[in-house]
This record gives C-alpha cells, sequence and structure tokens, in this order.
C-alpha cells in the first residue's frame, strides 16, 4: 500500500513541486478571510491534489494496470484515503513555511500565524470532502465522477464561506465552538473517522463491481 | 498434465456482443496463439482471465486454480503485456519499475537489468518519450522479471511496424525458449503466430471456432485449386472455405487425405498458413465471392 501512497505522490511530483506557488495564489486570492486563511488555503490546496492523483490514473487508464498486478483492491481503495492525510501534511507544512517567512520577508500584509488546530480542521475538511467524493470516483471513474468533485469542490468553500458569515454575525456561537473543549474536538474527529471509514467500505464496494 | 490455463464455458454478455461456452486449455510449456478478427472476443476473453471484467458463467482455472477465488496467487505467477500501455507516462522506466516490483514475491532486480539491457531501455528517460515498441518491450520485461510461468500478451504487436515488430517477435522467441514459459498470445496479426505458436484457438463472433495444435492444423486442413466441376464430384462437404470464380475455384479444406483422394490430380494442394485458415473459417462458403 505504501507503494500506491508513493504512486500517487511520484506522478505528481511535478504539481507538488509547484504547491508552494499554489498556496501563495490561494493566499492572495483568498486574502479576505482572515485568521481563517489558513485553514482556506490547506484545505483548497491538499483537495486539489486528490484531485490531481485521480486524473493520472485516468489518463494512463491505470486502474488496468493495478487490477492486473498481484494487488488487492482494498488496497487500492485504501492507499487514495491514506495518500489525503499525506497531502494534508505537506500542503500544512508549505503553508506553514510560507506564512512564517512572509512577515520577515515584509512583502505585501502580514499573513496569520497557522495553528495546529487549522491545520487539524483542514485535515478533517479535506478527509471529509473526499469521503463525498473517492466513493463517486471509484463507482465511476475520474472522467465521469469530475462534475461531482467540482460540485464538493465549490459546495464546500461556499458552504464555509456561508458558516463564516453566520459566526460573524453570532459571535455567541464563533465562541462557543472557538471555546469548546477536548471532548466536542473528540467527536469531531470521530465523526470525521466514522464517515471517511463508511465512504472507504462504500469505495471498496462500488470499484469492486467496476469492470476495467 | 494439468492445464496451466483452462477456460470451460465461459460465459459474458454485453448488449450486442457476447461470449458464449468458451472452452480451452494450454499445457505447460506451450505457446497457444489466440486469433480472430478485430471486434471477435480475443480482449474479452483475456479481461475474464485477469478478472478485469466479471464472469457471467463458466469456470476459469489458472495453475488449476479458480480465477476469482485465488486472483492474487494467480496474479504473483502471471506476466501480462496488454496492446496499449497502461504504465504512467510522466514517469521513467525505473520509477514506474520501482512501484511495481514491491507487489511481486519474486521480483528479481537482476533479471529486470538483464532484460532492460538486453531490450537497449534507457532507465532514466520518461515513458511518455518512449516509442510504441520500446513501451511493449518494457512490459515485456516487467512481466518477465517475477519469474511468471504464464504470460498473457493481448495484441502485443498491433500498431508496430513491420521492423520493430519482427524485433520483438524475435525477442519474445528467445525468452521464451530459454525461459520454458506458458505464453497465451492474442493477435490478428497471424503472420506473427505462423512460426512461434504450438497451439492455435480461433475465435469469431464470441464464439471458438477451434483450439487445435499446429501440426494438427496442417494435418487437416489444406488450400485447394481447381475446376469448378471438382466441387460436385464430392468435394464440397469438405470444403470449408470457398472462393468461385469463372475459371474455378479456390478454398479452404478439412479432411485433407480424404480431399486428396476425391479430387486426385485435378486441383493443387498446398499448406495454408494461419491467415488463409482464419479467412476462409471465417468467411465460410461463398458463391462466387467469399461469403458467410
Amino acid at each position: 500500500m505504501v507503494a500506491l501512497v508513493l504512486k500517487d505522490l511520484l506522478v505528481q511530483k511535478k504539481v507538488l513541486g509547484l504547491a508552494l506557488l499554489y498556496v501563495f495564489i490561494f493566499s492572495f486570492a483568498m486574502h479576505g478571510l482572515g485568521e481563517h486563511l489558513p485553514l482556506a488555503v490547506i484545505s483548497g490546496v491538499a483537495y486539489m491534489f486528490v484531485m490531481y492523483s485521480g486524473a493520472w490514473d485516468d489518463k494512463c487508464n491505470a486502474d488496468k494496470l493495478w487490477n492486473s498486478l498481484p494487488v488487492p483492491k482494498w488496497k487500492i481503495v485504501a492507499a487514495k484515503y491514506l495518500a489525503v492525510l499525506i497531502y494534508v501534511a505537506a500542503v500544512a507544512a508549505l503553508t506553514w513555511i510560507l506564512f512564517t517567512v512572509q512577515p520577515l520577508v515584509g512583502i505585501g500584509d502580514a499573513l496569520p500565524k497557522v495553528r495546529l488546530d487549522q491545520a487539524a480542521v483542514a485535515t478533517g475538511i479535506v478527509l471529509g470532502m473526499s469521503s463525498f467524493y473517492l466513493p463517486l470516483y471509484f463507482a465511476l471513474g475520474y472522467m465521469r465522477s469530475r462534475i461531482f468533485n467540482i460540485l464538493i469542490f465549490s459546495g464546500s468553500f461556499s458552504a464555509a464561506a456561508v458558516l463564516s458569515r453566520v459566526l460573524t454575525q453570532r459571535p455567541a456561537w464563533a465562541e462557543l465552538i472557538g471555546g469548546s473543549g477536548p471532548a466536542v474536538w473528540g467527536l469531531a474527529a470521530a465523526c470525521v473517522v466514522v464517515v471517511a471509514g463508511l465512504s472507504f467500505l462504500l469505495s471498496l464496494q462500488l470499484y469492486s463491481r467496476r469492470e476495467f | 498434465m494439468t492445464a496451466i490455463l483452462e477456460l470451460k464455458d465461459v460465459t459474458k454478455r454485453y448488449t450486442g456482443f457476447a461470449l458464449e461456452g468458451v472452452s480451452f486449455s494450454l499445457e505447460p510449456g506451450y505457446i497457444m496463439g489466440f486469433i480472430g478478427p478485430n471486434g471477435a472476443g480475443k480482449t474479452t476473453t483475456i479481461k475474464l482471465i485477469m478478472n478485469l471484467i466479471r464472469l457471467d458463467a463458466g469456470v476459469i482455472k489458472v495453475f488449476g486454480l479458480d480465477s476469482r477465488k485465488h486472483e492474487q496467487e494467480i496474479k504473483q505467477r502471471i506476466g501480462f503485456v496488454y496492446d496499449e500501455s497502461h504504465f504512467y507516462e510522466n514517469l521513467t522506466i525505473a520509477e514506474m519499475s520501482r512501484l511495481i516490483a514491491p507487489f511481486y514475491r519474486s521480483w528479481d532486480w537482476q533479471v529486470y537489468k538483464k532484460y532492460v539491457d538486453l531490450f537497449g531501455l534507457p532507465e532514466r528517460k520518461k515513458l511518455a518519450q518512449f516509442s510504441r515498441g520500446m513501451k511493449m518491450k518494457y512490459a515485456l520485461a516487467v512481466a518477465l522479471s517475477h519469474g511468471a510461468e504464464l504470460l498473457i500478451m493481448d495484441e502485443p504487436t498491433s500498431g508496430l511496424d513491420p521492423l520493430v515488430r519482427s524485433e520483438f517477435l524475435d525477442i519474445l522467441r528467445e525468452v521464451i525458449q530459454d525461459e520454458r514459459r506458458s505464453v497465451l498470445l492474442s493477435s490478428h496479426i497471424t503472420s506473427d503466430l505462423d512460426q512461434i505458436a504450438d497451439y492455435v484457438t480461433l475465435i469469431n463472433g464470441g464464439r471458438i471456432i477451434f483450439s487445435k495444435s499446429k501440426e494438427e492444423l496442417w494435418e487437416e486442413y489444406a488450400l485447394i485449386k481447381g475446376e469448378k466441376s471438382l466441387l460436385d464430384s464430392g468435394l464440397r462437404p469438405y470444403v470449408v472455405g470457398l472462393k468461385e470464380s469463372q475459371f474455378g475455384f479456390e478454398g479452404l479444406v478439412i479432411n485433407k487425405e480424404e480431399a486428396q483422394r476425391i479430387a486426385g490430380s485435378r486441383a493443387v494442394f498446398e499448406r495454408p498458413n494461419l491467415e488463409e485458415i482464419m479467412l476462409h473459417c471465417i468467411r465460410g462458403k461463398g458463391n462466387g465471392r467469399f461469403g458467410a
């Protein structure tokens, strides 16, 4: 399975090399988000890698290759979920580097600090988005699931924008979320794990029915 | 001896096409040419063997094991070369091989290196820069690097120019002779198989027409040319494929010895090649022209 995750990273090495540029562009485009900027940047850029990995597999018709090799289907499916965590970790690290270096260089307005809780929330967001997308990807392939992918991507950011507005209008709610204790965080993490687990099982079921 | 590959009443139905009751077997150490026109069902059969599509009915056994129940074990012992490259074009073959190798228990880097050198494949060049012939050679190198006992090849030579095709076949002949592997090689270019195949299976319209050793085919079939009147002197039942003209006829006869006895010196008999056998068997008996 490590080889399959490595494959996703290797085929995207050029894009990964440009990840810092993507982080910069996203930071510029979403500058208005204030302290929530790192969260949006990490989520947006990391999810792009989820999309790209599917695109590469589709371009090379790689499903036929992997299903001809002695690779169990569950490993092919699990690797895509595992890769999500690696994308988030990599993008979070790059975002932290850029947001830390930028004030030192002194170009443009100072960017907010990247907090660990934001990286954790971004992990949950990207895993959540992927949990909706990946079953469709494994059932339909990249091309036919592309429209859903765009809907999930734009829908998630629209929902985040609406939520941000609502929280601004209702400071009490924001305080409640901001001041939530470990129990709430734990519950949220458990929810993400359960959703991802169910999504994995569904993906496996759907992928097992696919013909290549 | 247990067949290395055995298909029994294999059926797969699609809208507008069906593979019906496909049965044949391949003994260890032999090369089987799997021939038929485009759309005959060769690729569908190979996909079923590789478990890339689901079987509607029938049984496929590889190394005596059920292809579905023992899929992973079987795939450890199979090498495959498809009609198209399914490798990542933006990777070098060194990178691609590093991704594939961990999945094979018996992957041997020395063997891999031997074939990469033998085929003259540049390890640091991206697959996107490879010609089609080079991609096929790379696929063959991968297929041979984990001690595969059965090679499954689906139209590996289609789309290759004659020179590269000939080179690819020479390599194939060499590695097969050296290693004593079994090979199922599908192709609609029958001349590729004339020299290297031990057995030939002809499929058309999703049904097996015959599955025989090449010796059996040479013994049973013959090309015949003669006057049309000869056809009505008891020869017609032996004619498999027929092309008539105003001067006479030419065709393919089965039961060569009996046909020679009937025709005597009034007809010319020749040994057919695989293409002629395939064409006559598929086109059948026409009336003044090839017909169904």
